[in-house]
């Protein structure tokens, strides 16, 4: 899953819901074509350099400190700090992980638990100091203080020795990072994880100079590396980002850098954002939204003369709907097929906002990530309204003892709809079905933590936060993701997928890995603990100035760092 | 400006004058009630010209109409002549006339002294600055007294309306100032801009009588000594024998007869008038209570103030009351170790002015107030002392007539309803017994049946204060406490209202409270009279011999200020005064 | 000194509603199931991870002593962390947003100033125009001025904020392009920018209350110029809009600013939707923005300072109350 550019605020909500604000649209045209029309006329062209490029976002700040952001690769962060990879994206929409500090993506060794990484030659931070590997160990050491919470932490868990590790505030090292030179960074992992030139690209594996860090001022005056310096905070109003003389063009293939000075315009309504960029006057032709366009607006933009700057993602975000496996009954895999075919997908993508919502889903892996396979699955040759009779007999021939199903979702108007849609498909079939609501915080609590006996079923959308399907995977269904603040919402257990996951997870070789990959995706499909529903789609605005506003397949949102102005 | 010279031509000349309110409701604005219909009555210079009549009979807007200060919807028609000796440009029509002519007249040439002294001043503002502003009312921006000059002659004006303290009155707020203080400030700003009329709205019915009798005496100078005229509006016909030269008596909007005070009074041509004469109580009224019966063994008892223990029906003993001190003011000893006693059906007068305790009194004996000290027998029972039953029991034998029945009957319920609720919160009594004991409660008060199933805004005062003591005698009770239970009535609705009571009172049987300013009143219930002052009481006994020879000063002092009907006695009686008073 | 005294008194009440407001809001944010805890976790979230996040935020503790560190934080500032690294927070910290790494007394310091700029110029801007508006609809009680003037005010009472903030900027920001549609420019940056930038915001605001005013000042005027004391003013012979300034509107004016002391006061602990819809950053945009995340922190610190500010107004009431009302001055005359 992915949380949006520039915010950690919508994070909980992102993390199990489709993704509200995408939910309400309708549209008589192909969204998907419109991506690649999109893609196709902005086909790249010379970076033009110069003008200050504004993104108008809800969010009210930007969390600067890598150990503390969970920024997306290719969005706000990864304008001022680089990590020792970045992504690059292309025009056809491929997302491919490339060097950033580092010369390579990572040499890993026979046995895959070692990965070296060499720093390219000339880097400097903003003040002009060299950028050393002790500054990228330092940057993944402090990730682990308690101070700085709230991260991606996915190299928590790999790094060895690091459980007990709490920062470096208290002079301690982290032994499993080596520096042997300046150049030089060593990572010495649990087990062998193939997918680490990704978890590399994260904040965490920043460079930041252990000499200029204030954990308390880190998160606003963050040392730069990229091409950007933060230049001015007003707090909670507008950040505001100039060029970094020391940046180097040549060393860096994932930036283009074309504005001369960047404007974050917080706080921002995101009804009156949209409105500012239809209207497109002054200023607001240098700028685009950070934050989905809202159903009423995108209805506006349809045919009007901004639907040229309405940008629509592929398919995203794989929205499902959970079967607690461990709940009495749901561990029947044929009543859980049945659920499956009694759901009413179509129900489910009308409640949501019709087509531009999103595509139908099918497999587990979403779409642009490496390795993912189209396979037979329950819902081929069945009717995005389900199939409620197949269902009947299933339950029957499962003996299924018609209880009541606990059905808890957010408490707020977009997951009741869909809910709804779910609950009046599921009793097509004869089940009974009780909505739950909750309130954000509550319902979070119930579904990723404790022994999970609140509910049988909720509604969940995940994108992983980097394009490899162990994002898609792990997180969803391996066992250790149950409870605890895992996102195992179906609290699958499958001791073959997590043999499976553990296999491709030390696979260093990503050809391999994908066919293993989509292995442990037919095997969880076969046993149906979620029901894919859709492939959410995501819709952003931008000024009439601003060029190479490109989604790529993934993530479903946009690349600020390829993104400049008309000169 | 004023000429005392008495020209013979009337100041205000006031021809078929009549007042409409359209308020929108009526389709056609003639069709509305007329409030003055057709009225011609004449001011002139240096006489007090009265305008009495009952609530209703229009005396008051007539006189509003002179000032143009009736209300918005209000359509005036006939006409009003102005003519001010010694002005150039000869009499002026008020009726119709524009709003800079109306402005020009107020204050300058005819002003006002309302009747309710605190809402007539402006709370926020100090009672100098208010007349300060008279002063400058009609003077342009450049032309205004400076300064110093005004307040000068603002304490000057307050001085000569009989303010001993001028300065500390002038810059005090309203509610700083007692009744009486505020009244002769307003005469002091009805002066400032020395107008040749003054128009006098009820100006004393709001003040105790001893402060009435000064407020009088001030007017009256105003038109002996400036030679100011006064159109004195009142329903009070004591102080029209004390301060008018003519008399306009109005009924219904229309003036009934027209003539000058000492011919009025001598040989009423009217009907009406003799009626509206004859309903005055006055002291030394036949018939009084004075001479009736049941006084004499409770009389007898209660006049040394010791609690009855042969069966009074109410003894309080040594009571007193004390409100505590409010953010710095001392407390109030509203009542101060009170002996009294009333006799099983025995009628007993509290008199006194405002403030006197004498209502704080009244609550005690009902039971709404449980006194700080001192001991309260209702029907030998000690209230303070007494079980929850046990008092609840007293207090379905007392009963309570307060002084307005408007605020005390429920509007939305039927006054058979009203009747009935405490017969059905005490008694056993069935529907139809129910039904049969409020014909009979209002057959009592002198009400046919029909009046059962009425609202009470479908009666008039005296019906609904008849109302109330049907309610209150609904239980039989033994103890009656009537709070000033005619004050709100005109005076012949009041003397029916009397009537009933004290018929009531002898066929009921009950012993009875009745609190009062008005000796008058009183007299003609009364078995005894107590007088209260501050909270003591200071004269208890028989009524005759308190109202006829009072032996207190302070009792007689109210007996000498309560005005008469009669404007040769109540002559008389102020040269008395005037006499004792310098004798003093 | 009775004035001391009374100060005295009304200090002690406030002092204590604050605690009492304080300790309701930790009551009620610890009673909630949502842990603030797990957004400081990190993702994916370990239990362990979650228990050292905890234990930073001072979490593990009960209410009642993160009550008390709270008070004392306010007196003697706070500290977080153990050996290493330690985040301070200086007196008065009305607490620490982990979210945002700053202290909550900063945040506060730092969105204050928008609200009270929105807040300020929109009240004034109301009352003016509602007390106007109330005086002229009695003065011409009747008459068509004052239906429409009545009309105006039930729909202004009746919108919905957010839309009328949304067609403002339609209207005047997009159409006609007047105006800037969002943003807040600091006043000693630039006053005139300020101003610009506000007006929208304080004509939508003002438009909004402007209605609540205009028909209490109209009751309040009517039932004035219907007085004894109005009357006896005309009687004087001064003229009627003397009557009306002077004698009228005084009173009237003293449960209006009653009530607009108490709305200012409200408006000033975050005029929520305003700054939502015109992209200010204020305290409402702050809570709003905490409630969103959880930062029970900010929560507890924007609550308490806003129930300060309401308790504010009301002692000011009360002051004002006194300067307007010589009955109240010098307290009544028991009777």
């Amino acid at each position: 899953m992915s949380t949006t550019a520039t915010s950690r605020r919508r994070r909980l909500a992102a993390v199990v819901a489709p993704v509200a604000a995408a939910a309400l649209l309708l549209t008589g045209c192909n969204a998907n074509e419109r991506a690649n029309d999109a893609a196709a006329s902005a086909s790249p062209t010379a970076v033009e350099r110069g003008g200050t490029l504004r993104i108008l976002t809800s969010a009210t700040s930007v969390n600067w400190d890598p150990a503390m952001s969970q920024s997306l690769a290719i969005t706000s962060l990864g304008l001022v700090e680089r990590r020792l990879t970045a992504w690059k994206t292309d025009a056809e929409g491929n997302t491919t992980v490339v060097p950033d500090l580092a010369t390579d993506t990572g040499t890993p060794s026979e046995d895959g638990k070692t990965w070296t990484f060499t720093l390219k030659d000339g880097l400097a931070f903003e003040d002009g100091t060299p950028i050393t590997s002790a500054d990228v160990k330092y940057s993944v050491e402090r990730s682990f203080a308690p101070e700085l919470s709230g991260g991606l932490s996915y190299h928590k868990s790999l790094l060895e020795g690091a459980e007990d590790y709490t920062g470096p505030y208290q002079g301690q090292e982290l032994d499993s990072i080596e520096t042997p030179d300046d150049k030089t960074i060593v990572f010495h992992l649990n087990s062998a994880y193939g997918d680490w030139p990704w978890i590399v690209s994260m904040p965490a594996f920043s460079a930041v100079p252990q000499g200029k860090d204030d954990p308390a001022t880190y998160s606003t005056q963050p040392v730069a590396t990229g091409p950007y310096r933060v230049a001015e905070t007003v707090e909670g109003t507008s950040i505001t980002l100039e060029r970094n003389p020391e940046w180097d063009a040549d060393t860096d293939e994932a930036r283009a850098a074309g504005p001369d000075s960047i404007v974050f315009e917080l706080g921002q309504d995101a009804t009156v954002a949209a409105q500012r960029l239809i209207a497109d006057s002054g200023e607001d032709q240098n700028a685009f939204g950070a934050n989905f366009v809202p159903a009423a607006q995108l209805a506006q933009v349809q045919g009007g003369p901004a639907a040229d700057r309405l940008v629509t993602s592929g398919p995203g975000a794989l929205a499902y709907l959970a079967i607690n496996t461990q709940a009495a009954g749901l561990d029947d895999v044929d009543v859980r097929k049945a659920i499956s075919l009694a759901v009413d997908r179509n129900a489910y993508r009308v409640a949501s906002g019709g087509e531009i919502a999103g595509d139908f889903a099918s497999t587990l892996i979403t779409p642009g990530i490496p390795g993912r396979e189209e396979y037979e699955t329950l819902f081929d040759d069945v009717e995005p309204s389900g199939d409620p009779e197949q269902a009947q007999q299933l339950l029957a021939g499962a003996g299924w003892d018609g209880r009541e199903l606990r059905f808890v979702v957010k408490d707020d108007e977009a997951s009741l709809a869909q809910a709804q849609a779910i609950q009046q498909g599921l009793q097509r079939a004869g089940l009974k079905v009780a909505i739950e609501p909750q309130a954000d915080e509550v319902y979070t609590q119930t579904v990723t933590q404790g022994d999970g006996s609140g509910y049988d079923l909720t509604l969940g959308s995940w994108q992983p936060d980097f394009p490899s399907a162990n994002g898609n995977i792990q997180p969803l269904f391996a066992s250790s993701q149950i409870g605890g603040g895992g996102y195992n919402l179906a609290r699958y257990s499958n001791p073959e997928v997590d043999d499976l996951i553990a296999q491709a997870t030390a696979e260093t070789d990503p050809e391999k890995a994908g066919t293993i990959w989509s292995q442990a995706d037919r095997t969880i499909a076969a046993d149906a603990p979620v029901v894919p529903l859709i492939y959410t789609k995501n819709s952003f605005l931008h000024g009439s100035k601003v060029v190479n506003f490109r989604i790529p397949d993934f993530p479903a949102y946009p690349n600020y760092l390829q993104t400049s102005l008309e000169q | 400006m004023t000429d005392p010279v008495f020209d013979g031509q009337p100041l205000l000349t006031v021809e078929g004058l009549s007042v409409v309110f359209d308020d929108g409701r009526a389709p056609v604005a003639d069709a509305a009630p007329r409030a003055v219909d057709g009225a011609s009555w004449a001011l002139r210079p240096g006489r007090v010209t009265a305008l009495v009549g009952e609530s209703g009979s229009g005396k008051s807007v007539s006189a509003m109409a002179v000032l143009g200060l009736l209300p918005r919807t209000a359509r005036v028609g006939g006409s009003i002549r102005l003519a001010v000796p010694g002005a150039p440009a000869g009499p002026t029509e008020l009726v119709g006339a524009g709003p800079d002519t109306v402005r020009g007249v107020r204050g300058a040439v005819v002003s006002l002294v309302s009747q309710e002294p605190m809402g007539a001043w402006n709370p926020v503002l100090t009672v100098g600055d208010q007349v300060a502003e008279a002063l400058n009312a009609h003077r342009a921006r450049r032309e205004r007294l400076p300064r110093r000059a005004a307040v000068e002659r603002v304490l000057e004006l307050l001085g000569d309306a009989g303010l001993p303290d001028p300065a500390r009155v002038a810059s005090s707020y309203p509610h700083q100032l007692s009744g009486g203080q505020l009244q002769r400030a307003m005469i002091a700003m009805a002066l400032a801009q020395d107008p040749v009329a003054v128009v006098a709205d009820e100006p004393t019915t709001a003040l105790d009588v001893t402060v009435q009798a000064g407020i009088l005496d001030l007017l009256r100078r105003l038109r002996d000594e400036r030679g100011t005229a006064v159109l004195l509006i009142t329903h009070d016909m004591g102080v029209v024998a004390d301060l008018a030269d003519d008399v306009v008596v109005m009924r219904a909007g229309r003036v009934v007869e027209h003539a000058p005070v000492r011919e009025l009074f001598a040989a009423p041509r009217e009907e009406y008038t003799r009626a509206l004469l004859d309903a005055v109580p006055h002291l030394g009224q036949d018939g009084s209570g004075a001479d009736r019966a049941p006084a004499e063994a409770a009389g007898a008892d209660g006049a040394d103030g010791a609690p009855g223990a042969d069966g009074a029906a109410v003894v309080l003993d040594h009571v007193s009351v004390v409100y505590p001190g409010h953010r710095g003011t001392a407390p109030v000893r509203a009542a101060d170790d009170v002996q009294l006693a009333i006799a099983p059906g025995e009628v007993l007068g509290l008199v006194g002015e405002s403030g006197s305790g004498k209502s704080t009194l009244g609550q005690v004996v009902s039971g709404l107030l449980t006194p700080t000290s001192g001991r309260v027998l209702v029907g030998g029972v000690d209230l303070a002392r007494a079980g929850r039953a046990e008092r609840a029991e007293r207090r379905r034998h007392t009963g309570i007539v307060f002084q307005d029945p408007a605020s005390t009957l429920n509007p939305r319920w039927t006054v058979g309803r009203s009747i009935a609720e405490p017969l059905m919160l005490h008694t056993d009594l069935d529907l139809d017994a129910r039904r049969a004991r409020v014909l009979e409660l209002l057959e009592l008060v002198r009400l046919g049946p029909e009046h059962a199933v009425r609202f009470p805004h479908e009666l008039s005062g005296g019906q609904r204060q008849r109302v109330a003591i049907a309610r209150a005698v609904a239980l039989a009770p033994r103890v009656l406490v009537a709070d000033e239970p005619t004050s709100a009535l005109d005076v012949s609705v009041q003397a029916h209202v009397l009537e009933v009571f004290r018929d009531l009172q002898e066929r009921l049987g009950f012993a009875c409270l009745f609190v009062s300013h008005n000796l008058a009143v009183v007299e003609r219930v009364a078995d005894r009279v107590a007088v209260m002052q501050a909270g003591r009481i200071v004269e208890q006994g028989p009524t005759a011999q308190v109202l006829q020879a009072p032996r207190h000063a302070y009792t007689r002092a109210l007996v000498a200020a309560a005005p008469v009907a009669d404007p040769d006695r109540q002559a008389a009686r102020r040269t008395a005064r005037a006499a004792a008073e310098q004798v003093a | 000194m009775r004035v001391a005294r009374f100060l005295g008194t009304r200090l002690a009440s406030v002092v204590f509603v604050l605690l009492v407001v304080s300790l309701l809001t930790y009551a009620v944010f610890v009673v909630l199931p949502a842990d603030p805890a797990q957004l400081a976790c990190g993702k994916p979230c370990t239990p362990e991870r979650l228990e050292t996040a905890r234990a930073f935020m001072q979490l593990d503790k009960s209410w009642v002593e993160q009550w008390w560190d709270f008070l004392h934080g306010v007196f003697a500032g706070r500290t977080f962390g153990g050996s290493g690294a330690t985040i301070t927070c200086p007196a008065p910290c009305l607490g620490y947003s982990f979210r945002l790494n700053t202290p909550v007394t900063e945040l506060i310091l730092n969105r204050f100033p928008v609200t009270a700029s929105i807040a300020i110029g929109a009240a004034v801007l109301w009352l003016l125009a509602g007390v106007a508006g109330g005086v002229v609809a009695a003065v011409r009680r009747g008459t068509a001025l004052d239906r429409s003037l009545m009309v105006g005010a039930i729909t202004g009472v009746s919108a919905p904020s957010y839309l009328v903030g949304l067609l403002g900027i339609l209207l005047f920001g997009f159409t006609l392009d007047m105006v800037p549609v969002s943003g807040y420019v600091p006043l000693r940056e630039s006053p005139v920018d300020w101003a610009w930038h506000l007006v929208l915001p304080w004509v939508v605001l003002a438009l909004l209350n402007a209605a609540i005013y205009t028909r209490l000042t109209r009751a309040q005027m009517l039932d004035a110029l219907g007085s004894e004391y109005v009357r006896t003013a005309r009687a004087k012979g001064i003229t009627e809009g003397r009557v009306v300034t002077r004698h009228a509107l005084r009173n009237v004016m003293i449960p209006v600013v009653t009530i607009f002391a108490l709305d200012l006061g409200a408006l000033l602990g975050g005029a929520v939707i305003t700054e939502k819809v015109f992209s200010m950053a204020g305290l409402g945009a702050l809570l709003i923005d905490a409630v969103g995340n959880t930062d029970v922190p900010v929560l507890v610190g924007v609550t308490v300072f806003t129930a300060a500010i309401v308790v504010v107004a009301n002692l000011l009431v009360d002051v004002v109350y006194t300067l307007l009302d010589p009955r109240v001055r010098q307290g009544r005359v028991a009777r």
